[in-house]
């Protein structure tokens, strides 16, 4: 069995802000294994971001909180982390790639200077040109000529600017990868070009990948995990054939599969999921989908679900599989 | 003409960056705005007057040495710029003049600019409760005219140079400070710095790599503006009689000596009047200039 690399155990999060107590996250249960890349799928708002910056600890000061949970990262708790562990962890050990990379870059630096701002951090010691022949690989890998290196964020399109910040995530060689919608900001051919990347650089480096999106299609092309979130849990966890083959899905993730439009059948109208994601400072009770799940009866509005656990892989937070428990996929 | 069409094509094969150095880009930028580089071409000219006066004027002799028989003299080759009531000559006085206006100036805007940028980074990044002690004192400071307070620490402690420019740059200080926090403000809350923060930098570092780079045109233009701010400011001062004494030749203390015969010997007064405004203006418009210049986002 794969080595557990990062663990999150009953994580809970809360925003405090002036005028309410937003729950940001509710019980998040996720494991990561080492080199396994693993989607995190869901709406805005459902917390995905959260999850990752609350793996960094990045969490707003004062107004971010962690109440409940642990997140191991090779069995240590992160938040218990010293000042001393936590600049070791970040940036050598879990870099994070964020969403949009038109504002992800300091603008009155130059890219290699940002990109050897990592190394130089992580490696004390290293000598001027080791760091410059560095950034040149590092490069080269994504695909950059290393000649740019002295040019200023705005002078890149948006695809190279990408690059550039999967050239940080990656520049110290992290065990764990935290990509936040990293393709959200581009246009679907870069977008191609990106993930195939990523999937190389995942291969080669063997670091493990925490995938953010809302894309299902991403998740099929490179991770071998998943899990479905919503509002601030995780619904459905399993394997990629689990999540796309297995006759048993939570209706969340059956919704989010309905919206998407089928090459081969013609319709006039997008089927999306009726009304919007709850209040996360005003949630529901019992199951927290239930105002707008299709299959919704009595117990789902007083009584919040258990997780089923339908094969050694697959789990699904719901109601209607309290009967089929351990069966597999039969 | 067929030669740069050839070098045009075969270009396109082995792809060579130009590199520029930053400063280079710096000054292409600069040069393009004539009304800086009018400044700037003043400002070192004054900045030249005021470091080489000593090789050629003797302060002694020729700045403060009263020589009654020569008094109100108009222009003349000897004379340029005339005499005044005690047969000085204007032009010698002006151009040693040049060293405490520079000198204060210079005094004020590194203080006020170093204190305001410590003061302001740390305050916007932190915040809490910290900010909130820190501009609430500022605000203290803030509430007193400029002026006022500037006369009152002398008053109190005397009007020697290092004196001046601490009074003086009192009163700068919250101002540097409210601007440089609130840039701070804005800044740390975009992703680039999440992204450091990420990557584990240390605070300070982020502080000092990461933002105030980016606040530095605010920076730079507020700098420049305070000291030609306080070079009017110290030149009032003296005027008053609180700033530097005569005979020492401030031009605010040679227009204020000057303000007694201004009906009969006006001239004496244009002198040092548009040195102090030349001085303060050029210092603006190089500000201006080098706003534009360093930010690296403004398009060539």
């Amino acid at each position: 069995m794969a080595e557990k690399l990062l663990e999150i155990k009953d994580l809970w999060v809360e925003f405090k802000t002036d005028d309410a107590l937003v729950h940001a996250l509710n019980g998040v249960n996720l494991t990561v294994n080492k080199g396994e890349a693993y989607g995190l799928v869901g709406e805005t708002g459902a917390g995905k971001t959260t999850t990752c910056k609350s793996i960094l600890q990045l969490l707003p000061e004062r107004v971010g909180k962690i109440t409940n949970g642990e997140i191991l990262f090779e069995g240590k708790n992160i938040p218990d982390f010293t000042e001393k562990e936590l600049e070791d962890f970040r940036g050598s050990k879990c870099a994070m790639i964020f969403q949009d990379p038109m504002t992800s870059l300091n603008p009155v630096l130059t890219v290699g200077d940002q990109v050897a701002e990592e190394i130089e951090l992580h490696n004390p010691g290293m000598s001027k040109e080791d760091i410059d022949k560095r950034v040149d690989d590092m490069f080269k890998l994504v695909g950059l000529l290393p000649e740019r290196k002295g040019e200023f964020p705005h002078q890149f399109s948006g695809g190279m600017k990408q690059r550039i910040v999967i050239a940080m995530g990656l520049a110290c060689q992290p065990d764990l990868l935290l990509a936040d919608e990293p393709t959200t900001a581009l246009d679907v051919t870069i977008q191609l070009q990106i993930l195939k990347l990523m999937k190389d650089l995942k291969e080669q480096m063997n670091t493990a990948m925490i995938m953010v999106t809302h894309d299902l299609g991403i998740v099929a092309k490179i991770c071998d995990r998943a899990g479905i979130m919503y509002a601030g849990e995780i619904i459905e966890d399993g394997d990629i054939e689990d999540i796309f083959e297995s006759k048993y899905h939570h209706p969340y993730t059956v919704g989010l599969f309905g919206s998407i439009p089928d090459l081969t059948v013609k319709t006039d109208r997008l089927n999306p999921i009726q009304g919007l994601m709850p209040d996360p400072a005003d949630l529901p009770t019992g199951c927290k989908f239930h105002p707008r799940c299709p299959k919704c009866y009595e117990e789902c509005v007083n009584v919040e679900p258990k997780v089923y656990q339908l094969s050694p892989s697959h789990m699904i937070k719901c109601h209607l599989f309290k009967d089929i428990k351990e069966g597999g996929n039969e | 003409m067929s030669e740069k069409n050839t070098v045009n094509v075969s270009a396109a094969a082995p792809r060579k960056f130009k590199r520029k150095s930053q400063l280079e880009m710096v000054w292409i930028r600069y040069r393009k705005n004539k009304l800086a580089l009018f400044g700037l071409v003043v400002f070192l000219i004054i900045v030249i007057v005021s470091i080489s006066t000593p090789l050629f004027i003797d302060y002694k002799e020729q700045v403060i040495k009263q020589n009654i028989m020569d008094k109100f003299q108009t222009a003349s080759a000897a004379h340029p710029f005339g005499t005044d009531q005690f047969g000085r000559d204007v032009l010698c006085r002006l151009l040693w003049g040049a060293r405490y206006s520079i000198l204060c100036g210079l005094g004020v805007m590194a203080l006020s600019l170093s204190v305001g940028a410590v003061l302001g980074a740390s305050a916007g990044y932190f915040g809490g409760a910290y900010d909130q002690i820190i501009m609430r004192i500022l605000d203290v400071f803030f509430a007193i005219p400029m002026t006022l307070m500037a006369i009152s620490i002398v008053a109190a402690f005397g009007n020697s140079i290092p004196n001046l420019i601490v009074a003086i740059s009192l009163g700068q200080i919250p101002k540097m400070t409210r601007i440089i926090r609130s840039s701070v403000i804005t800044l740390k809350d975009q992703d680039f710095i999440e992204a450091a923060r990420a990557c584990d930098t240390k605070k300070s570092r982020i502080i000092f790599k990461h933002i105030l780079p980016n606040a530095m045109g605010t920076l730079i233009v507020e700098g420049t503006l305070t000291m030609g701010k306080s070079i009017i400011l110290i030149a009032g001062l003296s005027f008053i009689g609180m700033g530097i004494q005569p005979p020492a030749p401030e031009w605010g203390a040679m227009l204020s000596e000057a303000k007694n015969y201004m009906l009969n010997y006006p001239y004496l007064m244009y002198a040092p009047g548009i040195a102090i405004v030349l001085t303060a203006l050029s210092i603006t418009l190089i500000g201006d200039g080098l706003r534009d210049a360093l930010d690296p986002k403004m398009k060539n």
